[in-house]
Parts: C-alpha cells; structure tokens; sequence
C-alpha cells in the first residue's frame, strides 16, 4: 500500500500542472487530481501490469475532465489567468509571470492542440503514450501538433502589426 | 509514424522536433533542412517554442506537494467517507425490522430500486445452483485468490479484492464468472463454514449511484443487496440479518 501511494504521489506535481493548463482555474485543478488520485486507489488493481504509472493516471486525469464537463456542461473556461489567481506558487516573481504568460498563450489554442502540445512537448510523452491518453491515433495527434505549434509561431514569433497586416 | 522512404514532410517535421524520427530519417530530414531555410527556421522556433513552455511551467513541477495531496491520506479520507455512507445506512436499515420490511417490500410501501432487486435474484438463483454442487462448486479454487481477484477484476471491469472473512469462521473455496442482467458480467466468490454451510457474495460493477440497503428473506436462503464504491454487492446464506450486514462490513474493509 506504501510503496504503491509513494509511486501516485511522485506523479501529483505532474498531474497538477496538466489540470491546471487544462482548467487553468487553481481550485477546479485541485479537484480534478484530488478526484484523480481517488480514482487510481480504487482502481488500482485494474493497471495492466508492466504498464508505466504516469500515463495511465494522465488518462484518468484527461477522462475525467472530459466527463467533467459533459455532466455539468460548465463548458466555461477562465479566460485567462492572472498571476495571484495562481495561488500559492512557488518560485521568482518572473518566474510567476512567465508562467501566467505561458498559460495565457496556450489558452488561445483549441483544447485538443493544447492537450497534444502539453503532453508531448510539455510532459514529455512519447507519441505512442500521448495518442493512448487522448484515444486518438498517432497521426490525429500529429495534426494536432502541427496545428497547435503553427498557431503558437504565429502567436509568439509574429509582431502584433505583422499578424495584423495578415488579416486584412 | 517514422516511414523511412518517400518525400520529407509535415508529419516528419513535427516528429523531428520530438525525437520520434527513427535515426535514419533523422538524418535524411537534417540534409533536407539544408536545403531549405525556412523550415529550418520553423524547426527553430518550435523548439524554443517548447524550451519556452517547458521553462515557464516548469516551476509547477518544482514546488514542494501540497499537503492536500498526501496519497496516504486521500487513501483514509476515502476509506472514511465511503464506511460513513455505509455505517449510516446500515444503521437505518437496522431499525427496520426483518418480516415488517419483507412484508413493506411485498406490497410495494417501500420503494425497491430495481437494480438491486434484480442483483439479488441473480444471486439467489446463482447460489441455488452453485452451493449445492459438492464436487465442483467453483471454477477457480481459492489455491490462487490473488490472481482469482485479479482475473474477476479484469473480467468485470474493476478491481476485485477478495475479502478474507476467516475471522467470521468464513474459509474461501473460490469463485466464477456469471452472466449478470443486460450481459454484464458479475462475479461469485463462495465460503464455506465448518459446519459445511456455504455462503456467497456476487458482485459486479454498480449501475448507478444507489445507496439503498435490501435484506430479503427466501426459503432457500437470505440476501443483504448493497453498493459500495462502484460494485454492487449481495451475500447469500443462511445468515440472519445483522450477521450479513457484519459480513458486508468486513467486505467493505477489504475493499477499500
């Protein structure tokens, strides 16, 4: 029971950041891994065996949240999130800031780019544990990539007049 | 994901920012690059891109845990939650008196959620067949409960713990898988007293929310019908009432 709580345990930081990119809502966040944890103790003789922990409670995480949604149909998001609605996060004030800028940025993409781009380029997933998590195939999940880090250039590496200049 | 022929594309620019190009591909998409500076330029942004949001999440991974967030400690609070629910209605059950709740149940005053009747039926019926049967009463002997758990878990789609009921002179003789209603597949463990008297709990994985407690009287035999957790459970066998609701308790425990 220990040894099988210490291993959920060293995945919660993880777990906490991708509920948080995801709700970007500190308190919905911590429900989110609170009912996640809840769900992996109950369910923990269910992993197949041999299988790694971290992307199994991620897909608990992710179902979760998706379900979460449908049953209460709080299909609204923040809009975005300023620093002290962080809460207590460790770490400079820079650090802070970059972090809600960050969070702001992926905002702005569709849910499903910004769940490809957190669990690959974030989490550091392989395609293959990624496209599991999300139940989509490696080349859905690729597309989603791509779009997700076209728009993010855009965002980022583009000035605001030249993005401007664009659409007109 | 990795073709290792044909044309260098978009699927290979993505994968190359993420390492999941194979080493050959790898290197036929570094000579191509060369050739062509604006992808190379891409490639470039993306990776500061995600050197960018690795950097500045990165520090929600170096916090210390919250203390909200101590495994263990989720672990008791639901434990606690889940035995309160019970103990609560195990408690209002018990006011209820046995042949006063039968015959409330027979003329339909107290409302019987279907589901929970339907699963005591199915273990009435179950425990009639099985019980009796001296030679091969189970399909897997408790030799191997561990892995017995383990096989009804992955069958019924939850995790399975078998309860050790030693303690109420219970020994496990072992389990099967049943049919439960509507195709879903329930399971069956089966204990036997000294005196040779046998019980048995079927569970199978709760259709809904139910709460309800049901303690029916048969000729053949007693049912206690409950749900904890996700699994539905009911207990068939000679007992009375408040010695079935002490054996739900225990099942409870090991459950959780």
């Amino acid at each position: 029971m220990a040894g099988r709580y210490a291993e959920i345990e060293s995945n919660v930081l993880h777990l906490q950041r991708f509920a948080l990119a995801l709700t970007r809502d500190r308190d919905r966040a911590d429900d989110l891994v609170q009912d996640t944890i809840e769900r992996a103790i109950s369910r923990w003789r269910l992993r197949k065996p041999g299988l790694p922990l971290r992307p199994w409670l991620f897909t608990i995480l992710r179902n979760l949240h998706v379900s979460g949604f449908r049953k209460t149909m709080r299909m609204r998001e923040a809009s975005g999130v300023d620093v002290d609605g962080l809460g207590a996060v460790d770490g400079t004030a820079e650090g802070r800031l970059e972090l809600a800028q960050v969070l702001r940025l992926l905002a702005q993409l569709p849910e499903e780019q910004r769940v490809a781009i957190l669990l690959v380029s974030v989490e550091g997933f392989s395609y293959a544990e990624a496209s599991k998590i999300m139940g989509i195939p490696a080349g859905t999940l690729m597309s989603r990539l791509s779009r997700g880090r076209k728009r993010l250039r855009e965002l980022i590496e583009q000035p605001p007049e030249a993005r401007l200049r664009r659409v007109v | 994901m990795t073709r290792n022929n044909g044309p260098i594309g978009e699927d290979d620019l993505t994968a190359y920012v993420d390492g999941e190009l194979s080493a050959e591909r790898r290197a036929l998409v570094e000579d191509w690059l060369e050739g062509h500076p604006e992808d190379r330029k891409r490639i470039e942004a993306d990776i500061r891109i995600r050197d960018r949001l690795q950097g500045g999440l990165g520090i929600l991974v170096d916090e210390t845990l919250p203390d909200r967030f101590r495994v263990e400690e989720i672990a008791t609070g639901l434990r606690a939650r889940r035995f309160t629910q019970f103990s609560r209605l195990a408690a209002v059950f018990a006011l209820v008196s046995v042949g006063v709740a039968s015959g409330w149940i027979a003329r339909g005053r107290v409302p019987v959620p279907m589901a929970v009747a339907s699963n005591s039926d199915l273990a009435l019926a179950a425990y009639q067949v099985y019980v009796p049967d001296k030679v091969r009463p189970v399909e897997i002997t408790a030799d191997a409960s561990e892995s017995l758990g383990v096989w009804l878990g992955n069958r019924i789609g939850l995790s399975v713990s078998v309860p050790d009921l030693s303690d109420s002179g219970l020994k496990l003789i072992g389990g099967r898988l049943l049919p439960g209603d509507d195709g879903i597949p329930a399971g069956q463990l089966m204990y036997e007293k000294a005196d040779g008297s046998r019980v048995t709990l079927y569970f199978r994985a709760a259709k809904s929310e139910n709460g309800s407690i049901l303690f029916q009287e048969t000729s053949g035999a007693n049912t206690l019908a409950w749900q904890f957790g996700e699994m539905a459970y009911v207990l068939t066998g000679e007992s009375d009432k408040d010695g079935m609701v002490e054996l739900a308790m225990k099942v409870n425990a090991s459950a959780s």
